[in-house]
């Protein structure tokens, strides 16, 4: 039965160890491969299951199961404890009755011996040896040791003078009347007088045990019989045993020779009642037997209990006779002497059960339940505590997670630093160039013109004079840029509205720029789609155009040789109160995937980058934010080595109560 | 190299201007002046011309500076081209030295024509006496 008390854990092991494998490899052999795999991994899984989830429960429905069991045997344990001992105390009850009859026994053969070893024994020397056993004194029960002899009825008359001769004028034989022999009792001691010439062969029931007797040459035992030679007291049930005494020297092999031969018997009467008395009454050294008056006992002749056969009972309550009290024990042993039976039947009261340790099964019951409810409990608490520490684990982990997170964040504000940081350095090494470039030129050839000057060559001296304007004006270009960015750094720059006409200020730039687009052999064309008085808008001059060349140098830049640069100015197609100015190249276009960055301030698209044309990357920035002080819209398309066109779309009605966001 | 012959440069830049000026400069000056407009061209006077002196622009469209450098340094028959690096931007100057380029010497834009061409004879002067 404890059985499933040692498997289980067994299994929940086996299920632990497989569960975590399985957790370990789970991402290289994930998948299982054979079907008997899928269902040990699903009884692994169950088990870890129940152990995670019911382990309290579980260890409470184990403990309690085997506290029953311990319960149920210890129970069966008191039962048979009991039953052994009330079996044992049984036997040796019965064991001691036996032995007083072979006690007994061996008192009658010491008085056949008596006989064998003597011509003639005469009452003084019986009366002698039978006060040397001591007997009585001893073994309470034999009521004394007599002998009878055997008298055929032609031996009668000289019988009778015989033993009126020894000093009993009045003997006779009783009861009266004439038979064909007679067994009277001639000695009996302790001495009786009554028992003097009773003739023991005219009860039936003792004749048949003599004659038992002497013809099997051996101890017999007779029925119960009320002894009538007891002095005084009650009449007690009481049994005679007898042994044959044959003439001395004559055989007695057969049943003839016994039966020519016999002298007479020595026997003894014992009451039952003193003998079973002292036995039960009695710690006897030579039986062993115990008192244990928690145990009754009832001694029947025969083997069927009636209140006839009744021969001994010490409290006066006949449970042979009843219904056995329930919980109590009944045994019956029997016993055989010789040629009869007596049953002792033995029944135990409640005294003797109460005498056990009837507790201890309770007692393991109910520890038992208790340490169930503490293992269980402490399990439980055990669960929770390590429910409480994966809660922790993972509360950690988020925690941990979180500050991976904000290092996260402060790596990439790290990174976006390190970008703007980059950005600043490239803006300036940038700047640099934009810078030095046109310098380079403005002081080389100012040395020309003066070069020119000294020789008197003034023929020529327009020539470097006109690159020194062109690259002027580009520095030009670039400080006032450079000026909008550091005065307000993209801010809204208030206007200086007026009635400004789109198509003069374009025509205006392209004058001045023509030449740097002859220089790149980039086709420059402006085209106004309009009658005259439809580009005019209220604007700022100077922010306008600002911002328009700032479209047309880039276009240009960006342009390879041969390309063109066309500009068109118009009323929109859809608004009527707008002016639209498309500025559309052949360049190296942008790339799709940086639209979104085109008018931040300093980007670069990588096109430009990669194909090293200088520029700081304001250009954009600043044309977006003059359109949007504006009001008006910059938007453009683009393809890689295609090209890129801008639409910048100004509403011809600045409304100056339109507070807009200034930022850009 | 032939005393005789005027030494024979080759100068790329993307501002048409610059590189104008340098031709007018240089050749007043005695050299014979190839110009490009970008490192490509740029690359390829250098080989058609193989000249004591490749004055280089960084910033350029096709190939950059240190690109036109590279190749240069990498084609054996043209080891006896001295490079001259011409910029206006000051990290090209850390960074051609990192290269491990030879460069023979680094210009600031904008640049002393007198100082320039006393820079290339004197490399010129010291090639002529290591060999």
């Amino acid at each position: 039965m404890p059985q499933p008390k040692i498997r289980q854990p067994r299994i929940v092991l086996v299920a632990e160890a497989k569960m975590s494998k399985s957790n370990s490899t789970i991402d290289s052999e994930s998948m299982p491969t054979s079907g008997q795999s899928v269902q040990h991994s699903f009884w692994v899984r169950v088990g870890a299951w129940a152990l995670n989830a019911h382990i309290t429960w579980i260890v409470l429905l184990l403990t309690l199961l085997a506290t029953f069991l311990v319960w149920k045997s210890a129970q069966e344990a008191l039962v048979q404890e009991q039953q052994t001992q009330f079996a044992v105390y049984a036997s040796e009850m019965s064991y001691a009755v036996i032995e007083r009859m072979h006690i007994n026994e061996q008192v009658l053969r010491g008085g056949i011996g008596l006989f064998a070893a003597s011509k003639n024994v005469d009452r003084d020397e019986w009366k002698k040896y039978v006060a040397n056993l001591k007997t009585y004194e001893e073994y309470p029960g034999i009521q004394g040791i007599g002998f009878s002899v055997h008298i055929p009825a032609t031996r009668l008359d000289a019988h009778l003078r015989t033993i009126r001769a020894e000093g009993f004028p009045d003997y006779a034989i009783t009861p009266p009347g004439a038979r064909a022999e007679y067994t009277p009792i001639i000695y009996f001691e302790p001495f009786d007088q009554r028992a003097l010439g009773f003739d023991m062969f005219s009860e039936a029931n003792l004749r048949a045990a003599m004659e038992r007797a002497r013809d099997t040459d051996g101890a017999s035992v007779s029925s119960i019989v009320r002894l009538v030679q007891e002095a005084g007291g009650e009449v007690q049930a009481s049994i005679m045993m007898y042994l044959p005494h044959y003439k001395n020297g004559a055989p007695s092999n057969t049943l003839a020779e016994r039966r020519a031969n016999l002298v007479g018997y020595v026997y003894s009467p014992i009451g039952l009642s003193d003998l079973m008395s002292d036995i039960l009454g009695r710690e006897n050294s030579h039986t062993g037997a115990r008192v244990d008056s928690n145990i009754d006992v009832e001694v029947y002749d025969g083997t069927l209990r009636s209140a006839d056969s009744l021969l001994f009972d010490d409290d006066g309550v006949l449970d042979g006779l009843e219904k056995p009290l329930a919980g109590s024990l009944t045994l019956t042993k029997k016993i055989d002497l010789h040629n009869n039976t007596l049953s002792l039947y033995f029944t135990t009261r409640p005294a003797f059960h109460a005498a056990f340790d009837n507790n201890k099964p309770f007692r393991l019951l109910i520890s038992g339940m208790l340490l169930s409810l503490m293992l269980s409990g402490l399990i439980w608490m055990f669960a929770i505590q390590r429910r409480r520490a994966l809660e922790l684990a993972s509360y950690l982990t988020e925690v941990d997670t979180e500050r991976k997170l904000e290092q996260d964040k402060i790596l990439l504000l790290n990174a976006s630093l390190t970008e703007a940081d980059k950005i600043k350095d490239a803006f300036i090494e940038n700047m640099n160039h934009e810078l030095r470039t046109p310098l380079t030129s403005i002081v080389g050839y100012i040395d020309l013109a003066i070069d020119d000057v000294d020789a008197g060559n003034f023929a020529h001296i327009a020539s470097p004079l006109t690159v020194v304007q062109r690259n002027a004006l580009r520095l030009k270009i670039l400080i006032e840029n450079m000026m909008k960015l550091s005065k307000t750094g993209f801010k809204y720059t208030p206007l200086n509205i007026a009635t400004v006409d789109v198509g003069n200020i374009l025509g205006d730039l392209i004058k001045s720029i023509g030449p740097t687009a002859q220089d790149s052999e980039v086709g420059l064309t402006l085209r106004l789609d309009s009658p005259d008085g439809d580009l005019i808008i209220d604007g700022d001059s100077n922010q306008l155009g600002q911002m328009f060349i700032n479209l047309i140098s880039n276009a240009i830049k960006f342009t390879p040789r041969n390309g063109t640069v066309t500009v068109v100015a118009s009323r929109s197609h859809t608004e009527s109160d707008v002016v639209e100015v498309k500025v559309q190249d052949t360049g190296i276009g942008i790339p799709r995937e940086e639209f979104h960055k085109i008018f931040e301030r300093f980007f670069r698209a990588s096109t430009a980058i990669e194909a090293s044309i200088p520029g700081v990357g304001v250009g954009l920035s600043l044309a977006h934010s003059i359109v949007r002080g504006h009001h008006g819209t910059i938007t453009f398309d683009s393809s890689v080595d295609e090209g890129t066109v801008f639409t910048v779309q100004l509403p011809t009605r600045y409304i100056s109560s339109r507070q807009i966001d200034q930022s850009t | 190299m032939n005393e005789n012959k005027r030494p024979i440069i080759v100068f790329a830049d993307d501002d048409r201007d610059i590189c104008n000026l340098i031709k007018i400069q240089l050749t007043s000056r005695g050299f014979d002046v190839y110009i490009a407009e970008d490192g490509e061209a740029g690359l390829e006077l250098v080989v058609e011309h193989q000249p004591a002196i490749a004055l280089l622009d960084i910033m350029m469209p096709k190939l950059s500076g240190f690109e036109v450098a590279r190749k240069i340094r990498e084609n054996p028959a043209l080891s006896a081209v001295g490079i001259m690096l011409l910029s206006g931007r000051s990290s090209d100057r850390v960074e051609a030295d990192l290269v491990g380029l030879d460069i023979a010497d680094y210009i600031t834009k904008p640049y002393n024509a007198g100082d320039l061409v006393q820079r290339i004879n004197n490399f010129i002067n010291r090639e002529k006496r290591d060999h």
